[in-house]
């Protein structure tokens, strides 16, 4: 009887969370589906269901164009990303060598730093090197932030391989660089998998480095496409939510087939800490 | 590969245990070359370690460690952003204690941290301690919806909570509902309520991932504490108390860590939702990096703020950590 009651409370409180996590971000689909400009008021559904909002608000917002720049430059993080940070990694999670917990220290260090801090001396550096503006103004910075999370993570991924794998490879004589790619990637393939959807999560949705590196250039993220379009069309309801669609569909999808990863990630990345 | 892998650990562990005897005993020359093989390796892992760690370590420096460098100088300086820097000492962090759109920033997001931090984590633990024993079906896919909202960006999750707290917004058509129509304003038009308005989506954001993480946490609690507990005469609340919150201790470490950073270093969804107002009733830290950076070109007084911002959270994230169970 007593667990019956618990059992009850439990489900009942895990749905009413889940539903108060969903309906905001259901709310906003359905009102993408509205027709233009049409006035949404309270908790209605709208009635005439229609394309046409996403559609007008797909081009004039150039979310074509702000989703492409967005991709490249979550690509090329991501790429960045990982090839420096497998090898560190590995190097300070393997290879003993003096000053070694004194980097794992300094690379630790970015994990707390709050990038607001570093922000605007960074655009300064970018305007020195004449990089602002530009896409690699995003692509650098974000990459130098993702390094220091993805090489405490791929250090911990890497540790936690058994020692005994590495070292038979090892008395065969196998150069380092041979161990890393055919022995440690390979088993560490879920752990580098997890940092790809953490770094790509990040970098798709960032809006800060974008909006301050990118400043009056034709360059636009999605998350600015975003901004600007809600910047002047405050009142259009239906045409703002579609703008969050737009930058939302590509992540829900990624999230939906990697869900394990994605949480694997973020609670272990966040307890490992 | 699997298979790879176990006939590797096999073969390492049939080679060495037997071999350890026979190489005290039998082949003398074996240490000695072993002892020289391991010297050699030792200097190859000194320059192969750092090498292999330098691109990542430039990188990093670069667009990192230099512009923290870089904003450190700074903060001792009064620039506009172009033209001549001038050197004025503590000035800058002076007014970062003194002038009042820096302070209040601070004192916002200590408001904030209720939001932000304890309500998810006080919503965690309450249905954490309420699910304890009791096997969920479809575990999956509530923490997958739990988790959404950490998947978007707080962009468009603050678009859909402008819409939410809108004049003509669902939380007034419910408040209507429900005969509270008097209630119903634009909160994030009033000096009063913007900044709990902002804590409110805070919240929301927070308390699936909070929720997520204490329930795989619990997870790991051995069922024997609680079967010890309960012959001990506790009570769900004892066994709560004595056994669940001591378990969760790492978990409510962290998500405390993350969420006091991310309230402090908000900066998306005060730009989206409010821009600091009205007024400057809402104005966070970070957001005020940017204000003051891009807006009043002043600089210095940016970086002086970022620089104590980052020592804060340091400062936060250390206390905190103490608390963690050691292992």
């Amino acid at each position: 009887m007593h667990n019956r009651i618990a059992s009850a409370t439990s489900y009942g409180l895990l749905t009413l969370g889940a539903m108060v996590a969903a309906a905001p971000i259901v709310g906003v689909f359905l009102i993408s589906l509205a027709p233009p400009n049409s006035a949404v008021g309270g908790v209605t559904i709208p009635t005439h269901v229609s394309l046409r909002n996403l559609q007008q608000v797909w081009q004039e917002g150039d979310f074509a164009g702000a989703l492409s720049w967005t991709a490249l430059i979550t690509v090329l993080t991501v790429v960045i990303t990982i090839v420096v940070a497998i090898p560190a990694g590995y190097a300070l999670a393997r290879v003993p060598f003096p000053g070694r917990q004194m980097l794992f220290y300094l690379f630790v260090f970015g994990l707390l730093l709050p990038y607001a801090s570093v922000l605007v001396p960074a655009y300064f550096e970018m305007r020195t090197m004449g990089l602002d503006g530009t896409l690699w103004a995003v692509v650098l910075p974000s990459s130098a932030m993702s390094v220091s999370f993805g090489v405490f993570w791929m250090r911990a991924v890497f540790g936690g391989i058994p020692r005994e794998l590495i070292e038979a490879a090892r008395v065969d004589g196998a150069h380092i660089s041979v161990v890393i790619r055919r022995i440690a990637v390979p088993l560490a393939r879920s752990g580098i998998l997890v940092l790809v959807v953490l770094i790509s999560l990040w970098t798709w949705n960032s809006f800060m480095v974008p909006l301050v590196m990118l400043a009056g250039s034709t360059i636009q993220t999605g998350t600015m496409a975003l901004g600007a379009f809600h910047g002047g069309h405050v009142d259009d309801i239906p045409g703002v939510a579609a703008s969050a669609v737009f930058i939302s569909v590509p992540m829900i999808i990624l999230y939906v087939l990697l869900q394990r990863h994605f949480i694997r990630g973020m609670t272990e990345g966040a307890l490992n800490m | 590969m699997a298979r790879q892998v176990s006939t590797a650990r096999n073969d390492q562990r049939a080679h060495s245990r037997p071999s350890a005897p026979g190489v005290a005993t039998g082949q003398a020359s074996v240490p000695a070359r072993a002892a020289r093989a391991h010297a050699a390796a030792r200097e190859r892992n000194s320059v192969l370690g750092p090498m292999y760690v330098a691109p990542a370590f430039v990188l990093y420096s670069l667009f990192v460690l230099v512009p923290f460098g870089y904003a450190l100088y700074l903060s001792f300086y009064s620039w506009s952003g172009a033209g001549s820097q001038t050197y004025v000492g503590l000035h800058n962090y002076a007014k970062v204690f003194t002038q009042p759109q820096l302070t209040e920033s601070f004192v916002h997001a200590a408001v904030l941290l209720v939001f932000f931090s304890v309500i998810p984590i006080a919503l965690g633990l309450l249905l954490t301690g309420l699910m304890t024993n009791v096997r969920i079906r479809g575990l999956t896919l509530y923490r997958t919806v739990l988790f959404l909202p950490q998947v978007l960006s707080l962009v468009a999750l603050a678009v859909v909570w402008e819409w939410i707290l809108g004049y003509d917004g669902p939380l007034n058509a419910i408040l209507r509902g429900v005969d509270l129509g008097s209630l119903a304003q634009d909160w994030l038009g009033s000096f009063t309520w913007a900044l709990p308005a902002v804590g409110i989506m805070g919240s929301w954001v927070g308390y699936g991932f909070a929720m997520v993480l204490f329930m795989a946490g619990a997870e790991k609690i051995p069922i024997t504490l609680y079967n010890a507990a309960s012959i001990d005469g506790a009570g769900r609340i004892r066994q709560f108390l004595t056994v669940t919150l001591p378990g969760l201790r790492n978990e409510i470490t962290v998500v405390a860590v993350l969420t006091i950073t991310s309230t402090l270093t908000s900066f998306d969804i005060i730009y989206v939702m409010t821009d600091g107002g009205p007024g400057t009733s809402t104005v966070l830290p970070a957001f005020q990096v940017f204000t003051f950076a891009f807006n009043d070109y002043e600089v210095g007084t940016a970086a002086a703020t970022g620089v104590v911002l980052a020592i804060l959270v340091f400062v936060i994230a250390v206390i905190i950590m103490r608390f963690r169970r050691s292992d």
